[in-house]
């Protein structure tokens, strides 16, 4: 387990979520905080997770990735996953998730 | 002269610069010894109520051992200088011996003799200057050498306080790695353990931990800067435990919750506290010079004491080093609270777990085989699994995974498990059961997130169906120890948007192994699932020989990471050897 490393950046009206390190249950919740904060303003976000410093994924971080999906889209906006490692890919492809994510399985 | 006067003004701006002690002396031992024309000069800095001699040049021997540290209270005119405040100035006087009497002998008749105090405020120390028989100072110089003096009272306070302050910056950071460090761990003896491991070297040669287990005073970690001598002090600790008798040590501190200083561990100390004369003999071999004694405190509770000690050649501990015990001690005292809390939730939940699932499942006609291993303290929970006789001499198999952890993830467990016999009981069909989760899911608005595979096997039709949502496809082992995934078409996790769903349908004859696992049996970091996955297939084919019981056992050890810390588990079935085909 360790730390998360999260940095926001927007440009165009993209927001995007740069997330490196394990996302798994120790982590998950930094995830979903950083989401939530993004998420208070009350706007509808164009949300892109860049992924491509992730180079774990457990259930908890595929729950984190759910949770963030479901509330930026209640929230009117959108969300999408970019440059998701092979390991995390097979876990979010297991799960039946490819398409949910718009992601090769 | 003025030669001289122009090396005194260089030696103080010297001084002025300096930032080091090591610099401070240098300026006023050896290089003022030169500019003024000394033949003696020493350094001595104020330790509370003493002086001690810090450096000096043309001391006699032995000068440095006898005069290593004295009372500011004795008869001397260091001492006399340190204590008014005032220089004491003796040049060519013959009486001098008289007014402090302990001082006969120690300098050669007819020598001046100049003692400055070092005045920073109040005196930090002394500069003490002797002169040849035939020769001292004029007032030019003393007047220059009472700057100087002051030069150098200011320096060492400089020099001190930037010291403290890099004292305070490294006890910080050394807070801030210990908390660090002991937020890693939720197994309460690892956390005792980094607790010892943490103390040693920075504060202490040898730190002991002791804790109440029960009403008992019990150590459960030892750390020392000799890794030779852990074993020993182990040994020490095991042989001498915590005496819950003594008014001294970690028993008091204890039980009363108040720290102890021992700044210097007499000899007489020992003997005092020794059980017997081997105690006795191993507690003076450990040299032990210093020590603190600290609660570990959790709010509201001391669980423990932590002992740490230096041995000899090290500074006495002070009032900083106290308080930084202190500190350590309160946040590992709500560390290993917290790791046991974590504990008794983790064996809580091991237990509703256990309460839940069948430890031998048994369907007539067929020889099954679970194994079922709750994962560390933060993450047991969420596995589950289920046999089911069918009519018609069929079976239903499930296993699952609930994310999430600890009670909510157990309890949702159970619910989901249950949920599956109601459904499987009004219609077995795999791909019925799985679309009515999903209703119940959307309906209940439940919140957990569940991956599930779901078979069932028939004898007489010889074939297995299958659906799975978002789980691991399940694997067969044919009669000859091939082995090859049943993957049903890939369905989404329940918890997540509805989707389609298809059964598929595999041949599973009498003498093939079906198997149905969760992640955690093929799951490690650093590396892509694809890889345990390719562990388990290349395994698999020894699940045909001898019971499934211990196949299954001796499969598990050989795939499984022995350091993940997910739930692992494992469900096999073949038809019972006994039935004809």
């Amino acid at each position: 387990m360790g730390e998360l490393g999260i940095a926001v950046e927007r440009q165009d009206g993209v927001t995007r979520l740069d997330v490196a390190g394990e996302l798994d249950l120790a982590t998950a919740p930094a995830l979903r905080e950083a989401v939530a904060g993004l998420l208070a303003a009350g706007e509808a976000l164009t949300l892109v997770l860049e992924l491509s410093g992730v180079s774990f994924l457990d259930s908890s971080g595929l729950g984190a990735l759910l949770q963030a999906r479901a509330e930026v889209l209640a929230a009117g906006g959108r969300l999408s996953l970019a440059g998701v490692q092979p390991g995390p890919r097979r876990v979010i492809a297991i799960a039946g998730l490819a398409g949910t994510f718009g992601i090769e399985g | 002269m003025a030669r001289r006067l122009q090396q005194l003004a260089r030696v103080t701006t010297e001084l002025g610069a300096a930032e080091t002690m090591a610099q401070v002396v240098a300026a006023a031992v050896d290089h003022l010894t030169d500019a003024v024309g000394a033949a003696v000069s020493s350094l001595m800095v104020r330790e509370g109520e003493h002086l001690r001699l810090l450096a000096g040049s043309g001391l006699r021997p032995g000068v440095l051992t006898d005069w290593g540290r004295f009372p500011l209270a004795d008869a001397n005119p260091a001492s006399e200088a340190a204590r008014t405040g005032r220089a004491v100035i003796m040049l060519n006087e013959p009486g001098w011996e008289q007014r402090y009497p302990s001082m006969r002998g120690t300098v050669p008749e007819g020598r001046s003799v100049i003692c400055l105090p070092l005045s920073a405020g109040e005196p930090v120390g002394v500069l003490g200057l002797t002169f040849e028989a035939n020769w001292s100072p004029g007032p030019r110089e003393l007047d220059l050498l009472t700057t100087f003096a002051e030069a150098c009272g200011q320096a060492i306070r400089r020099v001190e306080a930037a010291e403290a302050a890099a004292e305070r910056s490294r006890h910080l950071a050394f807070l801030a790695r210990a908390s660090a460090e002991l937020s890693r761990s939720l197994d309460y003896r690892a956390t005792l353990n980094d607790v010892a491991r943490l103390a040693v070297p920075d504060l202490a040669d040898w730190c002991a931990v002791d804790v109440y287990e029960g009403e008992r005073l019990t150590t459960l970690a030892v750390a020392h800067v000799d890794p030779a001598k852990v074993a020993w002090a182990w040994e020490l600790q095991r042989r001498y435990p915590p005496d819950e008798s003594t008014r001294n040590g970690a028993a008091e501190v204890a039980r009363t919750g108040q720290s102890q200083l021992i700044d210097e561990i007499t000899d007489e100390m020992l003997v005092a506290a020794a059980r017997d004369e081997e105690h006795l003999r191993l507690a003076r071999e450990l040299r032990l010079r210093t020590a603190i004694v600290v609660p570990l405190a959790a709010p509201g509770r001391t669980l423990g004491a932590i002992t740490l000690i230096r041995s000899d050649n090290e500074r006495p501990y002070g009032p900083a080093e106290l308080s930084l015990a202190e500190d350590l001690g309160r946040r590992a005292g709500i560390a290993v609270q917290n790791a046991r809390l974590h504990g008794e939730a983790r064996d809580a939940v091991v237990q509703l777990q256990r309460a839940v699932l069948p430890e031998h499942p048994t369907v007539a006609g067929w020889e099954l085989a679970a194994h079922y291993e709750p994962g560390g303290a933060a993450s047991v929970g969420g596995d589950f699994y289920d046999a089911l006789e069918l009519p018609g001499g069929r079976l239903a198999l499930c296993v699952g995974d609930v994310m999430g952890h600890g009670v909510p993830a157990a309890a949702a467990m159970a619910q989901v498990r249950a949920s599956v016999r109601a459904l499987v009981s009004v219609d077995p069909d795999p791909a019925v059961v799985l679309a009515n989760l999903q209703r119940m899911f959307t309906q209940l608005r439940l919140a957990q997130l569940v991956t599930l595979v779901l078979a069932v096997a028939d004898p007489v039709a010889g074939t297995v169906a299958l659906v799975s949502a978002g789980h691991h496809a399940p694997l067969i082992v044919r009669r000859d120890g091939t082995a090859e995934w049943l993957t049903p078409p890939r369905r989404r996790l329940l918890g997540a948007e509805p989707d389609e769903c298809r059964p598929a349908e595999w041949a599973f004859g009498a003498h093939d192994t079906l198997l149905l696992f969760t992640d955690g049996l093929v799951e490690r970091r650093g590396e892509v699932v694809d890889a345990g996955l390719a562990r388990l297939l290349s395994a698999a084919p020894a699940l045909v020989d001898g019971q499934l019981g211990p196949a299954l056992a001796r499969l598990v050890a050989e795939v499984q990471d022995g350091a993940n810390d997910d739930d692992v588990t494992a469900l096999a079935v073949r038809r019972a050897a006994e039935r004809p085909e």
